[in-house]
């Protein structure tokens, strides 16, 4: 009986060397640190495509005043 | 003590040996039949002494040869036979030994969680097992859905698509947004079953199970892998408590899968077969052939230009000064002028140089072949090998599956090729070692565009197309030129270029995909039986594949010529031990236990690539043919790992074998999990009562059992959604770019948990002639992952959280019935039926409704999981009411809700089932599957444009006038919207249908085309003769030559949904429910042989 014991637990011990294994769910094709300038271009150019943008639930503001129309499509502006 | 044990026992031996005559004795096994029975052994018991030993065994034809001294009893033994004995007498040299089957045993042994074989009697959870002859006797290419019907509690959806992939959700949806397909399991060992579309690529998340119903192409299913001939058995273990050994990732239920093993002599079985399939007219359009191209029947020209017919184009053609009359090519819908054969006009084919009709004006009539010409006759052949083989020592088999099949639309093909190969050997009587291996190829070319997608020839088919257009003369035209001639031009006085839709056949030869996969499942096991009741099985398993898809859009074509690669590569090892207890306690109580751990490694990569602005080089498909450099995003590139160490153990308690009590526990550690919280606990109890053991003076009860069970079980967080991290989008110009994700990630998950509680009863009759399983259960699964909404104030759309409550309650019930027992003829029915009742019953905080489609779907409508009802809610616009009746607006037309929050159906359906039926006579059995489907909605796409741009002959129907209602109110057409107007009193407002909108989705509501998806299908039918056996007997080598006729999906009874099968779904995943671009049923018929070496 005893040669069985030290063989299950030497089996079961096995399993319980393994290491640390949360460092599996790192993400390690993005970056979780970034320059700071690139946010702010970003959010630049952000704000710019939505000021240009023609989509109406993007900005209605132009459409609002007249610069823009809506002819064919009467929920889109164009 | 023992040498001299062992010295008295060779002085036995000695003394044997010494005082009887050993002599050479011959003979033959044989079984009842006369056949002869290859490998018994054949064992010497000594007379004197009683003690069995030595011997030898049988050759493959049953002779034997051996030493034996006069007075020693043979002992002949073979698997599935009784052992007999045989006094070896003086002056008898030659022995014929018949061995009489062995007594049934009625236990019936399952394959439950792990691969354990239990006693069916003494399961106190619900396992439903069917054979794999079942599976593979239609000779499907995908054994997933074969299980449609079959099993109850078990819910299929299926694609029409060549090589589609099989939705397979067990007793109802169980988590909000993440994976609720079953976990495939081979020989214990869990197998990926993921499935890829291109939809959910092109944002390059491909195990996002909610991206794809945008379509694309579906790569099907990753469990059709596997060789259905080389199944054993299928064990669907339905609950939680059956599947409670697999903890976090046993939440949706398994399909266990066992594989034949090598039996003894040598076994070998060929089939050869061939399919054809043609396509079910009945869900395919029918097509009106009164009025061609056109959005209206005025306002293409004018009569002040001079045109004669305002509903065409009145413009200078080939540059020759004078105008003429042009159909307008650019409006791909069918509500222009009527034909009338005398009426001529350049149409399409008018302005290719190659055509026949070249600068030829044509008789304005309905094209002569309707895209139903386009469908081919798809052709499958199916070829099989296997042998096995084995003595008492060792066992083999090898498989070899071929498959190829063309499938319903040009250039299409599919090519899979299975090899499997298993081998065990007993090393020493308690030791054995074995090792599998399962590998398939699978090549596909030119898949089935789905979805509202540009590759999806059936978008133009279903929703947009020109009644004048012959299918047959778009052939010839790009079989002619190899060019995208097609029906649907810009302005084809200027240049030939396509404006919305592509001549099919350019789309099916020029812009096809085509994908491969390599396989490889293995395993490799060795197991030590250290006492009677002690056994130790250590195991590696390996699930390996890697896949390329390759798509096309040519130059030519509409939309941005390009090239898309994506590479996927696949690993999961899973390595196991695991130690078995069986021992009688006393003699009332037997005692069954297991411990064991479970590491499991998996790593997903993937990258995905397209090329950016168009091709340099027509034809030339390579990265490296970009216009403009490419674009990789942070998405593209995908390395997921995930490890996971499960520690388990279960306890069960026999009590005079009807009283059993079983627990298990499980606890897994997962790295998808916040470090310092990453590990749970699973646990189940089960309890089964077999009262038949005191009712065995009643006679008619054959088997009676009642089982409970209560169990919690997982589903771990998927892999990166604990830390944040930036997305990097496409540098603008010099300037690079990072930016917040849209969705916070949350580092204090939890996973999700599934609560589970189930009776059920089992009760056989009449000697076992009726039988049925009743099973009623209620699960409760909490913690749901899911995004909620945030104030964009944060710097972010949403943020992942755990909340949400779903409930499950259902009953599932399967019977069995043998009517009729003859001698010569027999009647088998096997009846399952599900009845799943879903409900939210919780979301985050106030919250009402969550959306699971992350794509938004044309139609505008969505697929939510919404508070208080059924998972799987379909919302969007709908009618305006007054007092229960449709509001009808001043204009004529109905009143419509701004909102498109409103719900307008339901996926889940009322209740599935299916009835097989099997006769025998003789050497003929007849088979068939009747498979049922009650209730449940979908939303047509199809139906929702088809309609509105004409090309359905509702559109083109009488009006309560009797005339055409597409005449012009002045000549009798139009028609009244039914409905009331404001003050409650019926609309009388009679409306023009001259041009598009009546029917369709201009004018109505999305409600309008949500369906109910009920069928009722002739599913399977086989009809299979065996050669009798004693003609079997007289062809040599033939062990069984069967002949069968095999028929799928041969007629849909009964459906309530229109030129469509209701049945078909774009893909695999949690939306279901909506249509588009649908494919029509493929009705197969075909043959089969199977031989028998």
């Amino acid at each position: 009986m005893k040669k069985y014991i030290i063989l299950s637990l030497s089996l079961f011990s096995m399993a319980a060397c393994t290491r640390d294994i949360s460092s599996f769910n790192d993400q390690t094709k993005s970056p979780g640190i970034v320059p700071a300038p690139t946010l702010f271009s970003n959010a630049v150019k952000g704000i710019t495509d939505g000021l240009a943008s023609t989509n109406v639930g993007t900005n209605v503001f132009r459409l609002v005043v007249q610069h823009w129309a809506t002819t064919t499509y009467q929920d889109e502006p164009n | 003590m023992r040498k001299i044990l062992i010295l008295f026992q060779a002085l036995l031996l000695f003394s044997v040996m010494a005082y009887s005559q050993s002599r050479e004795i011959t003979g033959q096994v044989k079984d009842e039949a006369g056949k002869p029975v290859p490998f018994a052994s054949i064992a010497i018991r000594n007379a004197v002494s009683g003690e069995t030993s030595g011997g030898t065994s049988a050759d493959a034809n049953g002779f034997f040869k051996m030493n034996v001294a006069k007075g020693n009893v043979l002992v002949i033994s073979s698997t599935g036979f009784a052992s007999k004995e045989m006094a070896v007498t003086e002056g008898t040299n030659s022995y014929n030994v018949q061995l009489g089957t062995a007594a049934q045993v009625i236990t019936e042994v399952v394959v439950t969680a792990l691969g354990i074989r239990k006693n069916k009697n003494q399961v106190g959870y619900a396992a439903q097992q069917i054979n794999g002859d079942d599976l593979s006797q239609t000779r499907g290419n995908n054994f997933v859905s074969g299980l449609s019907g079959k099993i109850s509690g078990i819910e299929i959806r299926q694609g029409n698509g060549m090589g589609a992939s099989t939705n397979v959700v067990i007793r109802g949806n169980k988590s909000l947004l993440n994976n609720n397909q079953a976990l495939f399991v081979i020989d214990g060992v869990p197998v990926d079953n993921s499935n890829t579309t291109n939809g959910a690529t092109a944002t390059g998340r491909v195990n996002d199970v909610n991206l794809r119903p945008v379509g694309g192409y579906d790569y099907g299913n990753a469990a059709a892998d596997i060789n259905p001939d080389d199944i054993e058995s299928v064990t669907v273990l339905k609950g939680a408590a059956a599947s409670a050994l697999y903890g976090s990732r046993a939440a949706n239920g398994v399909v266990m899968i066992t594989t034949k093993k090598g039996k003894k002599g040598l076994g070998i079985t060929v089939n050869s077969g061939i399919t054809f399939g043609t396509i079910d007219k009945s869900t395919f359009p029918k097509y009106q052939t009164a009025y061609g191209a056109g959005y209206s029947q005025t306002g293409y020209s004018t009569t002040a230009e001079g045109s004669p017919n305002t509903g065409f184009w009145y413009k200078d053609a080939f540059g020759t000064g004078a105008k003429s009359l042009i159909a307008p090519t650019t409006e791909d819908a069918s509500y222009g002028v009527q034909f009338d054969p005398n009426l001529m006009v350049y149409q399409w084919n008018s302005f290719d140089p190659t055509s026949p009709y070249y600068k030829q004006m044509r008789p304005w009539v309905a094209g002569q072949n309707n895209p139903s010409a386009f469908f081919e006759t798809g052709v499958s052949t199916n070829n099989n090998i296997s042998v096995t083989g084995g003595d008492d020592k060792a066992g083999f088999k090898l498989g070899y599956t071929r498959n190829e099949e063309k499938g319903i639309l040009p250039n299409s093909k599919l090519l899979k090729n299975l090899v499997n190969f298993g081998a065990n050997y007993k090393i020493t009587d308690n030791l054995t070692a074995a090792a599998s291996v399962n590998f398939s190829k699978i090549e596909g070319r030119g898949r089935y565009g789905t979805g509202y997608n540009k590759f999806n020839v059936n978008q133009s088919f279903r929703q947009w197309y020109e009644m004048n257009v012959d299918m047959l003369e778009l052939k010839d035209a790009y079989e002619r030129t190899k060019q995208n001639i097609t029906w649907n031009w810009g302005d084809p006085t200027k240049t030939l270029k396509p404006i919305y839709f592509d001549n099919p056949y350019f789309v099916r030869y020029q812009n096809y995909e085509t994908d491969n996969r390599f396989r490889y499942l293995a395993n490799a096991s060795l197991n030590y039986k250290v006492t009677d009741w002690l056994n130790i099985l250590g195991r590696i398993s390996l699930d390996s594949y890697d896949e390329l898809h390759e798509e096309r859009t040519a130059v030519g074509s509409v939309g941005i010529p390009a090239y898309t690669q994506y590479n996927h590569t696949f690993r999961e090892l899973n390595y196991d031990m695991l130690a078995t207890l069986d021992k009688n306690l006393t003699s009332d109580i037997n005692l069954k236990a297991l411990l064991g751990t479970n590491i499991r490694r998996s790593n997903n990569n993937s990258t995905y690539a397209t090329t950016n602005g168009g091709l340099v080089v027509p034809g030339l498909y390579a990265l490296s043919n970009s216009v403009n450099p490419l674009n990789v995003l942070p998405t593209d590139e995908v390395v997921e790992k995930i490890a996971v160490d499960g520690y388990f153990a279960g306890l069960t308690l026999g009590y005079k074998g009807y009283l059993t009590l079983d627990a298990t526990g499980r606890i897994d550690r997962a790295s998808t999990l916040p470090k310092n919280n990453n590990t749970y606990f699973y646990p189940s109890v089960s309890a089964s009562f077999l009262f038949s053991k005191f009712l065995a003076d009643v006679d008619w009860i054959s088997m009676g059992k009642l089982r409970a069970n209560y169990a919690e079980v997982g589903n771990n967080a998927p892999w990166g959604s604990l830390a944040d991290v930036y997305f990097k989008p496409a540098a603008f110009g010099g300037a690079t770019l990072f930016s917040l994700p849209d969705i916070k990630n949350n580092p204090d998950l939890v996973p999700e948990q599934t609560k589970s509680k189930e009776i059920g009863l089992e009760i056989s009759l009449l000697k076992n002639r009726v039988g049925f399983d009743l099973t009623y259960y209620d699960t409760k699964s909490i913690n749901q992952i899911i995004p909620v909404a945030v104030s964009t104030a944060t710097g972010y759309n949403s943020k992942f959280v755990n909340a949400g409550t779903i409930r499950n309650r259902g009953i599932e019930l399967s019977l069995n019935l043998v009517p009729i027992k003859w001698k010569d003829f027999s009647w088998t029915i096997n009846v399952n039926w599900t009845r799943n009742r879903n409900k939210v019953l919780a979301l985050y905080e106030e919250s009402s409704n969550l959306q699971i489609n992350q794509l938004s779907l044309q139609g505008g409508v969505s697929i939510n999981a919404t508070l208080g009802q059924p998972y799987g809610t379909i919302q969007g616009k709908t009618w305006n009411y007054v007092n229960g009746e449709k509001l009808v607006g001043s204009n004529g037309f109905y009143s419509i809700t701004t909102t498109t929050s409103n719900v307008i159906g339901n996926i889940n359906p009322d209740w599935t089932g299916g009835i097989h039926n099997t006769f025998k006579y003789k050497d003929f059995s007849l088979g068939f599957l009747v498979d049922v489907r009650k209730g449940g909605d979908l939303f047509s796409l199809d139906l929702y444009y088809g309609f509105d741009t004409g090309i359905y002959p509702e559109s083109a129907g009488l009006n309560d006038k009797g005339n055409p209602s597409r005449n012009t109110i002045a000549n009798g057409g139009g028609l009244i919207v039914p409905g009331v107007t404001a003050d409650g009193k019926p609309n009388t407002v009679r409306v023009e249908n001259t041009a598009s909108g009546y029917f369709g989705y201009e004018r109505n509501p999305a409600a309008n085309f949500v369906y109910d998806a009920s069928y009722v299908k002739l599913r399977e039918l086989n009809l299979t003769y065996s050669l009798p056996k004693n003609l079997i007997g007289k062809i040599a080598p033939f062990k069984g030559i069967d002949f069968s006729l095999i028929g799928r999906n041969l007629w849909i009874i009964h459906k309530n949904l229109p030129y469509a099968d209701p049945e078909d779904n774009i893909t695999a995943g949690n939306v279901q429910g909506y249509q588009s671009g649908t494919y029509p049923t493929t009705r197969t018929i075909g043959f089969n042989i199977k031989l028998n070496f």
